[in-house]
């Protein structure tokens, strides 16, 4: 529900005296209730870009606005779903959840956030298990509450990087459509930045596909597959296979240049 | 009268067959259930440890040659030790049967000792009598002196207490803020490094000059002997919290204080209680040491006058008491680890 701006966008991470340069005069738009991945190679930079749309890093250069305004830090109209281990072990699922919930709307009573907190969890298929700690449940479990903890606060921007990255193939696929499924129930959809290295999954997920090269975004390719999309019937359409294509040509001429312009052979 | 005893008996017998059909069904709950039942009256009475119990026991009465040097007590609080020990041994039994081994060798080298230690003294007196005291002897100190040593074990518990966990509390606040902040960490942490490896003992008597009274003098005592430990460590904790963890809360959005209170502080929990053992164990020895320096009353002073006077009968009665108090304190660290740490890294 949010409009996202990227502008001239620069960060150079100090490590001592060495000063490394990871994202090199981005600029982007996304529009309000797009569903955006941000497909690459492993180091080419995802996961800073959107930790500066999350607000953990600071750009050296240039700016993100949310609807015109600069960000400045985290926020609450922003979530975020990380890879894995991101729930706090002390607390069973339905106290995970209900933390974030309390850390957004100061002062809700406990009972009230522990409602919704249970709202949420059915939501994802998990209210038997409200009461487990995270390390009583399995990996995709886990990634269920951390997204169930990120709706729950009613974001407008939902940010997720590789959140099912960790999880085994078929339990993601469950996780994928869940996740389109919830997405698409909003009235006014939620604005979602998700990072992947899966090409499968980002055709599936997304509107656009923004393709990154180290440091910057190569290319933006917009996915012209209709919703509602399920995995196993996605390349019946002769759409995607092409967009696929596409997506496999620039990977692996990033790789190529990144090998020297050698003939690879993969 | 007997009528009912058979039905019982054979009531048991089914329950106990019917149990075991139960396990071989394949439940290993019901099989740990079966090993728990199968422990029947003979199992608790012939093994080892009974056997070697009983050997003291009936070794307490035999004649005491030591009787004709030395003044020889009753041997009844020694017979109350040995009970103390069975039953304890009789309790770890009832528990998970992977430590009943355990259990039996441990009564076992407990009861060989103190057959051991009777004969050479007491029964055989092949020691000078003032230096290795019979047991009987040792234990009835207890009955003897029970009030002073009471008042003593309340005395140190007080200055352990207060002492102790002032020490903790401030510790893990301090450690936390100073761990927090980047600058502060690095400008702190290598002078608290420095000062920790000074144990709190070889300062301990100077506190004691310069402190008005001994019970302020030993508090701060312990609260030097716990505190530069428990805060560098903290510290260090902080600076090393998992990346994923702080950056979760972080966009969650939560203020300081619950960073600190609801997420640092207990995801550092169960190393704290872990390192509260470590501290405990020091705290003790402080305390004991610093008794030496200038109390009148207490645990340690017990033993230190004890030593001074040469009675070592009362000075071992001394030792073991402390020892008993020390792994008291310790299993009440272990339970509350046990009630408040439901997880692991
Ligand atoms: N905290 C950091 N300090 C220094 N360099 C970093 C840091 N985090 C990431 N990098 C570097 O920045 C580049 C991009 O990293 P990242 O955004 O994590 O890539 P991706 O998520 O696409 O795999 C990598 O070369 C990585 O080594
Ligand atoms: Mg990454």
């Amino acid at each position: 529900m949010s409009v996202i701006e990227i502008q001239d966008l620069s960060l150079v991470y100090r490590t001592g005296k060495e000063e490394f340069l990871a994202l090199d005069h981005i600029n982007a738009t996304i529009g309000s209730g797009e569903f955006v991945t941000i497909v690459g190679s492993s180091g080419c930079g995802k996961s800073t870009l959107l930790s500066v749309l999350d607000g953990l890093n600071k750009p050296t250069g240039g700016r993100v606005l949310i609807d015109g305004a600069p960000i400045n830090g985290t926020g609450p109209e922003r979530a975020v779903v990380f890879q894995q281990y991101t729930l706090f072990p002390w607390m069973s699922a339905r106290d995970n959840v209900a933390f974030g919930i309390k850390q957004v709307r100061k002062g809700i009573p406990a009972k009230q956030a522990e409602a919704v907190s249970e709202e949420y969890l059915e939501k994802v298929g998990l209210s038997e298990f409200m009461h487990k700690l995270p390390g009583e449940l399995s990996g995709g479990m886990q990634q269920r509450v951390a997204i169930a903890r990120a709706l729950a606060v009613d974001p407008k921007i939902l940010l997720m990087d590789e959140p099912f990255g960790a999880i085994d193939a078929r339990t993601r696929v469950t996780l994928q459509e869940m996740l389109l499924d919830l997405w698409s129930q909003d009235e006014e959809k939620k604005t979602v930045v998700f990072v992947t290295h899966d090409i499968d999954e980002a055709l599936l997920l997304s509107d656009r596909i923004f393709f990154m090269e180290p440091k910057r975004i190569k290319d933006v390719i917009d996915v012209t597959i209709p919703r509602p999309r399920a995995k196993e019937t996605l390349y019946n359409q002769e759409d995607s296979n092409k967009l696929l294509n596409r997506l496999l040509g620039l990977f692996y001429q990033d790789v190529a240049e990144q090998i020297g312009n050698e003939e690879v052979v993969l | 009268m007997s009528v009912p005893a058979i039905a019982s008996a054979s009531a048991k017998a089914g329950a106990s067959a019917s149990a075991q059909a139960g396990a071989k069904a394949g439940a290993p709950a019901k099989a740990q259930a079966r090993d728990e039942e199968n422990l029947h009256f003979a199992q608790r009475i012939l093994n080892l440890p009974v056997l070697l119990f009983a050997v003291a026991f009936a070794l307490a009465f035999l004649p005491r040659r030591m009787e004709d040097r030395a003044r020889m007590s009753p041997i009844w609080a020694l017979l109350v030790v040995y009970v103390f020990i069975l039953a304890f041994f009789q309790y770890k039994l009832s528990g998970r049967p992977e430590n009943r081994t355990a259990a039996k060798d441990v009564a076992s080298v407990v009861f060989i000792f103190c057959i051991f230690w009777n004969l050479v003294t007491s029964k055989l007196d092949l020691f000078p009598f003032v230096f290795v005291p019979a047991p009987e002897n040792v234990f009835w100190v207890y009955v003897e002196q029970w009030d002073y040593i009471l008042s003593g074990l309340g005395r140190s518990m007080f200055l352990l207490v207060s002492g102790f966990f002032s020490s903790i509390i401030v510790a893990i606040t301090l450690g936390i803020a100073v761990g927090w902040i980047p600058r502060l960490r690095n400008a702190v942490f290598p002078i608290t490094k420095t000062i920790s490896t000074v144990p709190a003992l070889i300062y301990g008597p100077y506190i004691v000059a310069i402190m008005p009274t001994f019970t302020s003098a030993s508090v701060l005592i312990l609260f030097c002997g716990v505190f530069w430990s428990t805060f560098m460590n903290m510290i260090n904790r902080v600076g090393t919290i998992d990346r994923r963890i702080i950056d979760t809360a972080k966009v969650l959005n939560v203020n300081t204080p619950t960073m600190i209170f609801r997420v640092i502080l207990p995801y550092s929990l169960p190393r704290i209680i872990n390192d509260m053992s470590v501290s405990l164990s020091i705290s003790v020895m402080t305390l004991t040491a610093a008794e030496n320096v200038g109390a009148n009353i207490g645990m340690g002073r017990y033993v230190s006058r004890a030593l001074a006077y040469a009675n070592y009968t009362q000075a071992i009665a001394g030792i073991f008491f402390i020892a008993v108090v020390i792994t008291i304190l310790q299993y009440f660290v272990a339970r509350l680890k046990k009630a408040t740490v439901k997880w692991n890294y």
